[in-house]
């Protein structure tokens, strides 16, 4: 061990704070003007479209966003997963990612004339597998199916 | 279709806390539960090794052939290592007797010693040019006997296996990530403390050593001074980050304690600059 | 060809079943992706060149599951669903499968 190496490790640590934070804050920032621009247009988890929608047009639509976690997260968790309990910096992560991955389904519905996207789904998955056990980046993907009214 | 918009309040997912909060509370802790499993570890391994008798640490490390017999080498190897021998006789301690001392050479340009558990002492060739005197090379004989009075190549062994299997029980066996770092990292700055209350512990009872033999403390800053002059000292890592004390602090300390500063400084024997222009060639 | 992940489609009979069809695909990251990664990896944020990817694999799984359905003559696909996973290092597998069937 030297001096090289702390002062590596240090770097990499307030890199990965200070650039983390300041996007998580944009991000958060986004998510939440963006929701609050499309908050009329609805989603739902149901699989039966509500009857009122006697006949529409059903097109699927997704939106999906691959993140990855800084360094000073990864080595909070790798701290956390010495002791257990709650990874709360993973939770803002995910909970960022899942969001994030919803609002650009809900804009491809929404550019297509869609009214409302039924049965909804959410999927997360850790696409580095191996690497030392860590959450490298996860991906996630929403789907749904817009029902967009038919023109004439 | 009746749809409500409305707005799902922030915070029921993720957590407010400051992610900093979190960051100082785990290393504190993790480095806290480190540092003192580490050192009761290593208090207790030290404080049960030192009951072992000598006579059994020198037969478990015995040598398998006899070095000072020394067939191999060339004659000025074999009469450098019968001095060195005879040298560390003198500086014995009478007072603690059944150590067992068998110094031998390593070709080396780097001004080096070390002990073996068993009290096997190695000296480099370039520790032989980089001292002037008798007396200078009997400070750094008698420092590496010191530890050996001391017990340290036996306890750094023990400490060393019981710290190293603890942190496989903490961290897990692999060895790799992060955390296995943090606690490895945390866990050897531990140790380096112990490692520099020994050479302390070494450099005081190795003046000793010297004192008695020679009556003063002349020549016995020769190897520090040497390796202060080295190109290397001035990359030396800071001294938390370090086995040994500071150069300067050792030198301050042999200063401090030496007396008669003055006395007579008995020169090397001849063979020694033969062997080094041996080694040379 | 309509594809939805719902059971029926609004105002639509099912006239005939065809079953499953399902298409896969398996994508691996290249080098410069990777690089771009790696740094990602101390900064953290969207990986898009991934999200890209992912989306671009998750398009193909979807036309090969479009090309069986329009092999067996039908117009629609029914509660489709995805999924993925990571099958070797650097290496993810997109897959997509549901139910063909004609719609009146």
């Amino acid at each position: 061990m030297s001096w090289i190496e702390i002062a590596v490790f240090l770097v990499l640590l307030a890199l990965g704070y200070f650039f983390g934070r300041y996007a998580e804050r944009s991000h958060y920032r986004s998510i939440l003007w963006r929701e609050q621009e499309s908050l009329g247009f609805p989603l739902l988890t149901l699989r039966t479209p509500p009857s009122s929608l006697a006949r529409c047009d059903a097109s699927l639509v997704a939106g999906n966003v691959v993140v990855s976690v800084d360094y000073f997260k990864r080595f909070l968790a790798a701290l956390r997963a010495l002791v257990g309990g709650r990874l709360k910096s993973y939770e803002s992560l995910l909970d960022r990612a899942r969001r994030e991955a919803v609002l650009r389904m809900k804009e491809q519905a929404m550019d297509r004339g869609a009214v409302v996207v039924m049965g909804v789904r959410i999927e997360t998955a850790s696409i580095s597998k191996g690497k030392g056990q860590a959450i490298g980046s996860i991906e996630v993907l929403a789907y749904g199916t817009a029902i967009v009214p038919s023109r004439g | 279709m009746d749809y409500e918009p409305k707005i799902i309040p922030e915070g029921i997912n993720t957590s407010r806390e400051h992610p900093l909060r979190e960051f100082f509370l785990l290393v504190g802790g993790i480095s806290l539960v480190v540092v003192l499993l580490v050192s009761v570890l290593a208090a207790s391994a030290d404080f049960l090794l030192g009951y072992i008798p000598v006579e059994k640490e020198n037969q478990w490390f015995a040598q398998r052939h006899d070095s000072s017999a020394g067939d191999t080498g060339p004659a000025a190897e074999r009469e450098v290592e019968a001095y060195l021998q005879q040298l560390s006789n003198r500086l014995r301690d009478p007072a603690r007797p059944g150590f067992r001392f068998d110094l031998s050479l390593l070709e080396n340009p780097a001004p080096n010693a070390f002990v073996l558990p068993g009290g096997h002492i190695v000296v480099t060739s370039g520790l032989l040019d980089a001292v002037e005197s008798e007396n200078g090379l009997a400070m750094v004989v008698a420092h590496e006997m010191a530890h050996q009075y001391h017990r340290h190549p036996l306890r750094s062994l023990g400490r060393g296996v019981v710290i190293a299997l603890a942190l496989v029980a903490i961290s897990g066996a692999d060895g790799s990530g992060l955390a296995q770092q943090f606690v490895g990292g945390t866990a050897v700055l531990t140790q380096l403390g112990y490692s520099r209350e020994q050479e302390r512990e070494a450099d005081a009872t190795g003046l000793e050593l010297l004192l008695r033999q020679y009556g003063h403390s002349g020549g016995a800053v020769e190897f520090f001074a040497a390796v202060r002059e080295l190109p290397l000292a001035d990359d030396e890592p800071p001294v938390f980050l370090s086995t040994h004390p500071g150069i300067d602090e050792r030198i301050d300390m042999l200063q401090a304690h030496a007396r008669h500063n003055d006395g007579p400084i008995t020169p090397l024997p001849a063979v020694i600059g033969e062997y080094l222009a041996q080694v040379e060639q | 060809m309509i594809i939805t992940n719902l059971e029926t489609v609004p105002g639509r009979r099912i006239a005939r079943h065809f079953g499953l069809v399902q298409g896969n695909t398996i994508r691996a990251k290249h080098v410069g992706r990777d690089i771009m990664a790696g740094l990602k990896n101390i900064f953290g944020g969207e990986l898009r060149g991934y999200t890209e990817l992912l989306a671009e694999a998750r398009q193909e799984a979807t036309d090969r599951m479009v090309a069986q359905a329009e092999a067996l003559g039908a117009n629609a696909i029914l509660n489709v669903r995805f999924s993925t996973s990571s099958v070797t290092q650097g290496a993810a597998e997109l897959y997509a499968y549901g139910t063909a069937v004609t719609l009146e």
